[in-house]
Order: structure tokens, then C-alpha cells, then sequence
């Protein structure tokens, strides 16, 4: 074998391998995104211990955000595309959650400043998580519609992926919910951060666990 | 053959270039992809840390997947692209590696961008920067990457290529169309781009190839420049003369030297360097440099300027030196190319040579004074003997002293030739030899030359022939004494060379004109000859052909150098052709002037009688026969010729049968078995033949001829060689034709001693021999004469006494001649008188003449005096000086010359003839009486015709006249006034015997002998009778 021959072979292997490499990143990558949050079975109706404020007039649509996670962005925007195409009058809670030993400006992040932007959405600072135990959200970007009884007729993810706003297919299906005053009887996953590590998820008694 | 090699040499070295630009272009793209993915991979990070740096559990977080993704796939992406790039810079496997990588980046960033499409944008700047490459394979496999990626990501993970979650199934199509449309730019531009490289690539090829040949040519005469550089830089310093080079300012002023040669340090003692520090006025003397600007001036003016210097060396010597300068414009620049040369030796070798030359001069003058005092020394006794000797052979002597005289005379002679000879050798070395150009008669001047000569071919039984062509004109201007000269030395050699045979001359006009006429003497001879290779050297001085006959023959060897340079004066040329054996023959030219009617005058009057009359003419040689043939025939005779003299016997006879006898007979005198005189006889006693006129050609060398012929009944002869002119004019007497006739035919004497006059002379002379020579040549001419002995005794008696002329000897004791003329001369201011002062010099050299003449004196003689050159320098200077005494008596005058000359000298034979004559004379007298008074005209016409030629033999006076009428008269039975004329005749004859007896009575009385022999032709020719008066 010459100098050549192995030259071509070590150039060829070199080139598997690097074809190898980028194909297994790839995958990586496909996986990750792909891959929805860990999430519980929403409440159906409106927990009376939440601290919000529900309008029985009004459809009630909640999203539990976590204010840093980078994929929540898209969701918001799902968010915002759909209230803006909402032919019934809703009322948007965003709650952000927030460590309880955290500051004020915890939370005071680049999706806190879009939630605020949109129109017709309260931003509500979620301490330590309590209210998204209430409505049994453990993932960023989680979103519960409720009418105005109560009831809920969507819980689950505006994107198809890990910060993937879409095309607004989430937000029309919901609107035809609304429309149709029927509701969605299976949550939808959620792609984003989790809002809880899974310790203290376990430790404080939500419903389902990652594990 | 080399044009297709460098379009090979040139289209792989294209190739090579194209290479070169290739992997240049490649490796400089993959270092820029290199930078661009490095650069993509820290923006990747970079973005995925701006927007997803963390991933978030409640309030613990962790780095997010996309910063993991940008810096581990990211990473992944680069490395093998960055590893080709750094391990195969250039390499075609890099560039579609980078190529692929740039693709994946985008695909990376576009993906952590959320798919937006501003991302895609990335793409196309990709494809972009990898059209760099110039090479559209890479855009097809990043295009080809793309498009893969598009669609597979578009179909399981469009939100990562497209950033939404339900795209378009054909929106990777799309977008691969896009870049499709970019590529379809992008790929011809590559395509083109190659092509340009290439072109650039072969223009560079054949830029490189045409520098190549630039610099090869450009090396090549940077090398032949060096070449010549350093030969003109050896041929410079090789010059043996030093030369400058300066410029000129704008006032003419020079500059310092920009060049100068090895030579010019050598020559002036300073170093190269040192040179071109200084100027020209540096290397002048101080007195020079006044004079320096003027020469700038000069230089500027003229452009060139020559002159010799002497400049000032460094070490302080002064170097004499030639200059030449030439002023050019070099640059723009008035610039002196000045070339010296070292003439310090031409200076010594000069000084050395003008040292040389004085004392050349000097020896030449101490040699030409040599010559002229050893000539002098020499001549004067020559002149002693010589003069002595005629003087005593004048004198009654016994035949064997007269033998011995005529020897020592004849040996003196001969003397005086070599003399001469040497003389003339000088002057030709000194080129001092010139010509005397004065008129003379061409036919005079042959016959005087010829007739001595005919005596000794006479001797030697040699012919003696001439023949002198009808065109040749009579009278010209030329040097007369020299080309007798020449003719005597070629004619002399001849004869001594021949020892039987003939000796024929040939004188023709090779070409002429009214004024000038080339004339061509040819002289043959049956002698010895010359061989081939000794032609050449019988010209050269002091050689003849071989040393034995120079032994044998004698002579000095100078006469033809001598004759070459005279002929070469006289602008003609000498030239021989011989046949050992057989002969030679010489050639000879001279150029002269023509004077008067170059018709020659014997063409003009030719007697009539002679037309259409028959002669015979009897002759052995056959060359004398064609002569005489050619001559009648033109003159309108009728000749037969015939060789001997029974042939002339039986011509006569046939003649005489047909009834045409011969009017005249041309006999030779001497030929084999019947000789002319024995002809003649026979002739005579025949009273048929005896009617003709007979004429004899002799030798006269047998005394007695004359008396002979006059016996014999021959009415004319004539001394051959025979000259047109001779034969003619005594053809004419001899027939009886009027003399005004052939007085007109012939040519009156240029000479004439002294016109008859009797002359009183002053003789200053020192030396006792020559006063009695010169005292004794006077006296015999009848002139009286004082003596004096030196140049004061002279002038006293030029003083005291009249004269008519004065020989002055110019080396006298006391007082030379020339002072003693100067001291008449500056008595003659006074009186305003002109006493004809004649020199003698025994010097005879060139500038003798000019010397007297300049002195004051008017003729000049050298010595031994030459009788005739004495009388014609007196004739010439006493021209216009009326005579004391003059008597001349026309009725008779006697000629002694003539007498002389018919006699060859011979007194005592001339007394008997005349005794002959006196006694004769009654019975002749007598029988024309009888003739007359018995009216028998044939009786008159022979006795007449016979009386006349007697009387022919002491001139042509009326004695002769009388007997030719007479004579005539008979002829033509007319006896009118034949009684008058013979009374008439009767008288002269008396006066001419009176004459003839008292000539005899005088000359034995007073000079008993003969005298040197003359020229006879001049004794034919002369008509006019003189008596001279004697004191």
C-alpha cells in the first residue's frame, strides 16, 4: 500500500467519521427539540385556590412561563397571534415563575417585556410556582383556556417544538374551540423548559413526575 | 522548427502558471474559508449563547443544547475542512470540504436561528465566497449539499430548515431553485473566471517567454555591451597617442577632462583620476595659456583645429606634442575629441635629420664643387689637347702622325663624351638637368646628327638607313642638342653592338596636332641583342647587358639612363624590344611643339621634271631599296629598283629595247661584285645609257670619291644615310632644276658665323693653352684678337680699348670673370655702352648659365670650346652691333667650310682637286665653245652637264648657274644666248680659279692640313657662296 493509497484511506475515514459526527449531531439536535416537557394532567375546571382572577364573562386562558427559558418565546408569540385572532373576549394571564428567594428583577426578562406588550394580557408573577401547581403546569409555555363556567376546553403547547413558534395552527384550533364551545380532551405537549428541577416537583406533591 | 518550440515551451509553462494560479487562488480561498468557518463557528456560538444560552429547570439552569450544538457540531463541521485546508492547502478534496462545511454552517445557523429566513441569505453569500474558487465543481457539491439538506430537513424537520411546523412540501425545491438560479450566475462567471486565469495564464506564459527573450537579448548585449566596452576600453588605452575628451561651457571655455586614455597619463605623468580632475589649461605652459582661449576660439569657430603644442607633465616636463581636435556634440554638449601625439622623438629624428640634411648638403656642395673643380681641372687640359691637337692636324704632317693625332683627337674625344656623360648623370641626380628649348629644323638636325654617324657605319660596313615619315613637320620648338644627343647614344650603341648588317632609323608622328606633335624614332639594328631578362636593367645607370660585353664593348653605362631621363623631359617614353641574336630595336617618343606651317616644306615645292619620270635605282640592300622606292614613288616618279649592278644592266638594257630609257640612275657606291663606280663606268662608256643622269650614293669615306664620280660622268652625290630632303634637292641639281626652286625647298641656315664680319674680341684668359687655342679658332674666323691674362687686365682693356665682344674666362687670377664683368658693367653706366661679354667655364654645371647671366655677362661657353658653340654664342650676342669691317662680294664668294666638307677636311685632296680643276678648265671651256660654235646642242648639253657637276664640287655660285643654263640651252637646242652666257661663264670661271688658287695659296699658306671634319649635308643644303674676308 503506498503513500497514496493510505492517504486516500485516511481521507476517506476522515471523512465518515466527520459525516458520522454531523449526522449524530443532527439526530442530537432532532431529538432535543422534539422532545416535549414533562407535564401533568391539567385540572378541568378552574382551581378555586388560585389566586387569579377568573371572569365569568369571559374566556380564560393562562400560560405558565418560565422568564428565562429561551424556547417560551416562540409560545409567546403563539400566544399573542392567538388573542390577537380571538373573536370572543378573553382574559390572558401570564404567570411567570420565580424562585421565592428571587428579587424583583428575577423575572423582569425579555419574555416578561413581550407578555406585557401583548394586548389584553395580565403578567402575574408566580412565586416559587404555586399557582402552576394550581393549574398542574410543569412545563414553560404550558397554556389552559377556560370558559367562562369554568371548565376547561384546551391545556397544552402552542409549539410543535422546543422554540418553534409554528404557523398559529395552535391558536386556530383553540379559536375554533372557543367558537364551538367545545373543548380539546387531551392536553397537548409542551416544548420548553421545565419550571420545576425534578426534586422539588417530587418533594412538593405534583401529580406526575419525570421519573 | 524554434517557433513550435516555444509555443510548446510557452503552452506548458501556461500550464504550469495556470496551475500555480489555481492552487494560489485555492489555497488563499481555503485560508479565507478557513477564517469564515472559524468565524461562522464563533458566530454560531455565539448567536446560540446570545439566544438560548441556558436551558432552565425552575431556578436551576443549564447550558443549552444549541450552545452545545454550535460548538460540538459546529466544531465537527470545521475540523475537517480546517485539517484539509492546513494539511492539503489547495487541494481540490479541501475546497469541496470546505465547500460542504460552509453548507452545514449555514445549516447550523439557520437552524439556531429558529430557520429564519434572513439565515438563508447565508447560502448565497456561501455560494458566493466559493465561487472564489473559480471553480463551478465545488458550487455543484454545495449546491448538491444544500439542496439535501433542504429536503431532508425540510421533510422531518422543516421548523429547523424553514422555521415552521408544516411547510410546504416543495419549499426545499424552492429554495434549491433559488440557488439553482444563483448557481446558473455563479458557475459560468467560475467558468469564465477559469478561462481568464488561463489566458491570464498564457499571457503571462508568453510574457514570461517574450521577458525571457528580453532579458536573454537584453543579457546578450549587456554582454556584447561589456564587450565592446572593454575592447573599445583596450583599443582606447591601446592608442598610441593619448586622447582627450572635455567639454565646452557656453562661454567656449573647457571643462575638465570626462576621458582620457592610458596613454594620455603616460605622456603626461598623472593618474587616471588625477587627469579627470583637470582641464586642458592645466596641461599648458604658462606662456601658452594666453594663446589657449584663442585656440578654444579657433576649435569652437572651425570645429577642427591642427597645431603643434608643447604641454607641461606633471613631473614638470615639457612634452612637444601634435594636436588634432575635433569639436562634436555629445549629450547635447559641445565636446573636444583631442588626440595628442608624442613628437618628441619626430622632433629629435627632425633635428637629427635637418643635422643629416645640412651635412648632406654640405657633402653635396662639397661634391658639386668637386665636380665642377675636377671638371674644370680636367676640361682645361682637355681643352688643351683637343684644341692643340686640331690646331696641329691643320698642319702639314706625315700619315703617321696624322694618325696618331686623329687617334688622340678621337680619343679626346671620347673623353669629353664620358665627361659629359657623368656631367649629365649628375645633374639628372640632382635633378637639375633642363631643357633648352629653341627652334630648329627636325631634317637639319637628323642629317648633322647622321652623317658622323654614317662615317663609322661606314667603317664598320654597316647600312646605315633613315626614313623620316612625310608627316613629320620640319620646324619645332624642342631642345635640339639634347635629342641629338639621345639619337647619337642610340645610334652610337647600335652600331657598337652590331658588328653586320644594317642600323635603320625610323622616324614617324605617332600623333599630332596644329601645335604639338608626338613624334616616334625607331632605331633597329641586326646586333647582338639583349636578353629578355637584362631589358629592364640596361636603363638602370652604369649597366649593360652583360659584363663581357661591356668589356667587350665598353662604355659607361649612363647613356641610356641619360636618354631615359631626357626623353621623359620631353614628355615621351623609351622602350626596347630585342631578340638576342636577331637585334634590337629601340623606341623613343618626344613631345614638341610645331612651329610655323606644319606642312614640311619639301611636300611644298617638288619639281615638276620629276613627275612621271622613270629611274632606276640600284641598291644591295634592300632596305635603302624600299626607302628609295617609297620616296620616288611619292614624289610621282616611276623607280625600278633593282639589287645589284648586272641586274641594273640589264634593266638599263631593257629599257633602252623598249625605248623607255631611264632618265635618272640611283646607283650605291658600294656593293658586292659590281660596285657603283664600276656600274657607273660601264654606264658611261655606254652612249645609250650615258644620256641618263646618274647620282651616286657614298659612305665618303673613300677620299677621291668626289673625283670619281666626277670622272665618271656622275652628276650628284650623295652621303647616305639618304634624307628625303637631300635626295630631293639633289635630285634636283643633279636634273638641272632651277635653283630658286630648291632655295625655296630648303630651309635657310639658322647659323650664320658672325654674317661675314670681322670682329675685334678681348680674350681674357689665364690658362696659356686655351688663350692659344681660343686665339687660334678667332684668328682662323678672321677676327683679331687681344689677350689678356686675368679679369683686371681686362676690364683696363675694356677700358682703354673698343671691342666688339669679350670671352671672359670666369676662374682667373687676380679677378675672376665675374667681378671683371661687374666692373665693366658699372663703367658702362657711365658711358651707356654694352660691350657682349661671352663666358667660359670649364664648370659646365646647371646654374653656370643663370650665375653668368645673372653677373652681366650674355652668353655662356663651356670648355673645351666647341668651335660651333663659340661662333653661335658670338653671333648671338653680337646681333645688332654693326660690323668694323664688311666686305662681301656677291659675284663670288667661296665657302671654305663647304670646300672642307666636300673634301671630308682634306686639304691637300682639295688642292688637287682644285689644281684638276684650274687645269681642266680650258679644255672643258673649250669644248662648250666648240659646241656652241658647231650649234652642236647635245655636244652643249654634255659638255655643259659635265662642267657643271666640276664646278658643283666648289659650290653653287654663278659658275655652276652659267654651266646649268648652258647646259640647258643644249638640251633644248637653243643657242640664242648661249654665246652671252659662255663669255659670262668664261669670266666666273676665271674669278673662280683666281679664287680657288688663292684660297690654296692662303690656306697652306697660313693653316697648312685639313680641318676637323663637318657636316656635309650642311655643305648640300647651304646655296649661299661666302668668302670671308681673312686679316
Amino acid at each position: 500500500m503506498d503513500h497514496k493509497q493510505k492517504q486516500s484511506i485516511i481521507v476517506a475515514t476522515a471523512l465518515l467519521a466527520w459525516g458520522s459526527a454531523i449526522a449524530a449531531g443532527l439526530v442530537s439536535v432532532h431529538r432535543y427539540e422534539n422532545t416535549p416537557g414533562r407535564f401533568d394532567i391539567a385540572h378541568q375546571r378552574w382551581p378555586a385556590e388560585s389566586a387569579l382572577h377568573f371572569s365569568s364573562e369571559r374566556f380564560n386562558v393562562v400560560m405558565l412561563a418560565h422568564p428565562r427559558c429561551p424556547c417560551t418565546r416562540a409560545s409567546l408569540d403563539e400566544l399573542a397571534q392567538l388573542l390577537s385572532h380571538c373573536e370572543v373576549p378573553m382574559t390572558a394571564h401570564i404567570l411567570f415563575w420565580t424562585p421565592s428567594d428571587a428579587g424583583h428583577e428575577w423575572q423582569q426578562t425579555e419574555l416578561w417585556k413581550m407578555a406585557l406588550a401583548i394586548p389584553d394580557v395580565q403578567a402575574h408573577v408566580d412565586e416559587n410556582g404555586d399557582e402552576a401547581r394550581r393549574f398542574g403546569a410543569t412545563t414553560s409555555g404550558h397554556v389552559i383556556v377556560f370558559q367562562g363556567d369554568g371548565t376547561r376546553i384546551f391545556s397544552g403547547g402552542l409549539t410543535k417544538a422546543r422554540g418553534k413558534a409554528g404557523n398559529g395552527n395552535t391558536a386556530s384550533a383553540i379559536n375554533n374551540l372557543i367558537k364551538q364551545k367545545t373543548s380539546l380532551s387531551t392536553d397537548l405537549p409542551v416544548f420548553g423548559c421545565p419550571l420545576f428541577d425534578s426534586q422539588t416537583h417530587c418533594n412538593e406533591g405534583v401529580r406526575s413526575c419525570l421519573k | 522548427m524554434p517557433q513550435m518550440i516555444a509555443n510548446t515551451g510557452s503552452r506548458s509553462r501556461a500550464e504550469a502558471l495556470l496551475r500555480q494560479h489555481w492552487g494560489q487562488v485555492a489555497r488563499q480561498t481555503d485560508r479565507l474559508f478557513v477564517g469564515l468557518l472559524i468565524f461562522q463557528w464563533l458566530t454560531a456560538i455565539a448567536i446560540a449563547c446570545w439566544i438560548s444560552p441556558r436551558t432552565w429547570m425552575g431556578a436551576s439552569s443549564q447550558i443549552h443544547m444549541h450552545v452545545w450544538l454550535a460548538l460540538l457540531f459546529g466544531g465537527a463541521i470545521v475540523s475537517l475542512p480546517i485539517s484539509l485546508a492546513v494539511l492539503q492547502p489547495g487541494g481540490t478534496l479541501t475546497r469541496h470540504a470546505l465547500g460542504i462545511a460552509q453548507m452545514l454552517m449555514g445549516a447550523l445557523l439557520i437552524h439556531l436561528t429558529g430557520g429564519r429566513i434572513e439565515t438563508h441569505f447565508h447560502v448565497f453569500g456561501s455560494l458566493a465566497f466559493l465561487a472564489f474558487y473559480r471553480d463551478w465543481r465545488v458550487l455543484v457539491t454545495a449546491s448538491a449539499v444544500v439542496a439535501t439538506d433542504h429536503l431532508i430537513r425540510g421533510l422531518f424537520w422543516p421548523q429547523s430548515v424553514f422555521g415552521l411546523v408544516d411547510p410546504d412540501n416543495w419549499r426545499w425545491l424552492e429554495h434549491t431553485g433559488w440557488v439553482v438560479i444563483e448557481d446558473l450566475f455563479l458557475i459560468p462567471s467560475c467558468i469564465r473566471g477559469a478561462r481568464e486565469m488561463q489566458m491570464i495564464a498564457e499571457r503571462q506564459a508568453q510574457l514570461e517567454a517574450a521577458t525571457q527573450d528580453v532579458e536573454a537579448t537584453v543579457q546578450i548585449r549587456t554582454s556584447q555591451l561589456h564587450e565592446s566596452r572593454a575592447r573599445y576600453q583596450q583599443l582606447f588605452n591601446g592608442i598610441n597617442d593619448a586622447v582627450f575628451v572635455f567639454t565646452l561651457n557656453d562661454q567656449g571655455e573647457a571643462g575638465n577632462f570626462i576621458e582620457a586614455n592610458q596613454t594620455a597619463c603616460r605622456m603626461l605623468g598623472y593618474s587616471a583620476q588625477e587627469l579627470l580632475q583637470l582641464g586642458p589649461r592645466d596641461t599648458e605652459l604658462p606662456e601658452n595659456l594666453a594663446d589657449h582661449g584663442r585656440v578654444m576660439e579657433q576649435l569652437g569657430r572651425e570645429k577642427r583645429c591642427y597645431l603643434e603644442r608643447t604641454l607641461l607633465s606633471k613631473q614638470g616636463h615639457h612634452v612637444p606634442v601634435e594636436i588634432s581636435a575635433h569639436l562634436f556634440h555629445m549629450d547635447g554638449l559641445p565636446t573636444v575629441l583631442a588626440t595628442i601625439r608624442d613628437i618628441s622623438e619626430r622632433k629629435l629624428v627632425l633635428h637629427e635629420l635637418q643635422q643629416a640634411k645640412d651635412a648632406a648638403e654640405a657633402a653635396n656642395r662639397a661634391k658639386s664643387e668637386f665636380l665642377a673643380n675636377m671638371s674644370h681641372e680636367i676640361r682645361t687640359p682637355i681643352n688643351g689637347i683637343l684644341g692643340m691637337t686640331e690646331l696641329a692636324l691643320d698642319t702639314e704632317l706625315t700619315i703617321e702622325q696624322r694618325e696618331c693625332l686623329v687617334t688622340v683627337k678621337a680619343s679626346v674625344d671620347s673623353l669629353v663624351k664620358v665627361i659629359n656623360d657623368i656631367l649629365d648623370f649628375s645633374k639628372i641626380e640632382a635633378g637639375k638637368l633642363d631643357l633648352d628649348m629653341i627652334e630648329f629644323d627636325l631634317r637639319s638636325l637628323i642629317a648633322t646628327t647622321l652623317k658622323p654617324l654614317a662615317l663609322q657605319a661606314d667603317q664598320k660596313r654597316l647600312e646605315l638607313t633613315c626614313n623620316l615619315a612625310d608627316e613629320v613637320p620640319d620646324t619645332l620648338v624642342g631642345d635640339p642638342a639634347r635629342l641629338r644627343q639621345i639619337l647619337l647614344n642610340l645610334v652610337g650603341n647600335a652600331m657598337k653592338f652590331t658588328e653586320c648588317g644594317e642600323i635603320g632609323i625610323d622616324i614617324s608622328a605617332e600623333s599630332r596636332t596644329p601645335h604639338e606633335a608626338l613624334l616616334r624614332f625607331k632605331i633597329s639594328d641586326t646586333g647582338v641583342g639583349i636578353p629578355a631578362d637584362k631589358i629592364q636593367a640596361i636603363f638602370e645607370p652604369f649597366t649593360q647587358a652583360d659584363g663581357s660585353t661591356t668589356r667587350r664593348y665598353g662604355g659607361t653605362g649612363l647613356g641610356l639612363t641619360i636618354s631615359t631621363q631626357l626623353v621623359e623631359m620631353m614628355g615621351g617614353r623609351i622602350w626596347v624590344e630585342s631578340e638576342p641574336g636577331r637585334g634590337s630595336t629601340f623606341y623613343f617618343t618626344v613631345l614638341v611643339e610645331v612651329q610655323g606651317d606644319p606642312t614640311p616644306r619639301h611636300h611644298q615645292k617638288i619639281p615638276a621634271v620629276l613627275s612621271g619620270m622613270s629611274v632606276l635605282v640600284v641598291d644591295d640592300n634592300a632596305t635603302n631599296r624600299r626607302i628609295l622606292n617609297d620616296m620616288l614613288t611619292r614624289w610621282g616618279m616611276q623607280p625600278v629598283v633593282v639589287d645589284g649592278g648586272y641586274a641594273a644592266l640589264k634593266a638599263l638594257e631593257d629599257a633602252a629595247k623598249s625605248n623607255r630609257p631611264f632618265r635618272l640612275i640611283v646607283l650605291d657606291g658600294m656593293m658586292p661584285e659590281m660596285d657603283g663606280f664600276e656600274l657607273a663606268r660601264r654606264i658611261n662608256q655606254d652612249p645609250v645609257y650615258s644620256k641618263a643622269t646618274v647620282m651616286m650614293l657614298t659612305s665618303l669615306n673613300q677620299h677621291g670619291d668626289a673625283l670619281r664620280c666626277r670622272e665618271l660622268g656622275v652628276s650628284a652625290y650623295i652621303v647616305k644615310p639618304v634624307l628625303q630632303s637631300d635626295l630631293l634637292e639633289a635630285m634636283a641639281i643633279a636634273l638641272g632644276s632651277s635653283v630658286e626652286c630648291l632655295l625655296k625647298a630648303v630651309p635657310p641656315r639658322k647659323e650664320k658665323r658672325q654674317g661675314g664680319r670681322v670682329l675685334k674680341i678681348l680674350l681674357a684668359e689665364d690658362n696659356l693653352i686655351n688663350q692659344a687655342v681660343a686665339v687660334r679658332l678667332l684668328q682662323k674666323q678672321g677676327h683679331s684678337v687681344v689677350v689678356v691674362g686675368n679679369g683686371r687686365a681686362a676690364v683696363e682693356a675694356a677700358r682703354n680699348q673698343s671691342f666688339d665682344v669679350v670671352l671672359m674666362d670666369v676662374q682667373m687670377p687676380e679677378m675672376g670673370g665675374f667681378e671683371a664683368t661687374a666692373a665693366i658693367r658699372t663703367s658702362e653706366l657711365i658711358s651707356g655702352d654694352h660691350l657682349p661679354i661671352v663666358a667660359m667655364t670649364a664648370h659646365a654645371m646647371t646654374g653656370d648659365r643663370e650665375r653668368c647671366l645673372a653677373a652681366g655677362m650674355d652668353e655662356y661657353v663651356s670648355k673645351p670650346i666647341q668651335p660651333e658653340e663659340l661662333w653661335k654664342a658670338i653671333d648671338c650676342v653680337i646681333a645688332g652691333i654693326p660690323a668694323q669691317v664688311t666686305r662681301d662680294d656677291p659675284g663670288l664668294t667661296l665657302n671654305r667650310e663647304i670646300l672642307l666638307d666636300r673634301v671630308d677636311g682634306d686639304l691637300t685632296f682639295l688642292q688637287e682637286l682644285i689644281d684638276v680643276f684650274v687645269s681642266d678648265c680650258p679644255r672643258a671651256l673649250a669644248a662648250i665653245g666648240d659646241a656652241i660654235a658647231q650649234r652642236d646642242a647635245d655636244g652643249l648639253n654634255r659638255a655643259s652637264h659635265a662642267f657643271k657637276g666640276a664646278v658643283s664640287n666648289f659650290g653653287m655660285g654663278k659658275t655652276f648657274e652659267e654651266s646649268l643654263k648652258l647646259e640647258t640651252l643644249g638640251s633644248q637646242h637653243c643657242f640664242d644666248d648661249a654665246e652671252e652666257v659662255f663669255n659670262s661663264l668664261q669670266s666666273h670661271v676665271e674669278q673662280l680659279q683666281a679664287a680657288l688658287t688663292s684660297f690654296v695659296t692662303r690656306e697652306t699658306a697660313t693653316i697648312p692640313g685639313s680641318l676637323p671634319c663637318v657636316n656635309a649635308n650642311e655643305a648640300i643644303s647651304s646655296m649661299e657662296l661666302e668668302r670671308v674676308e681673312r686679316p
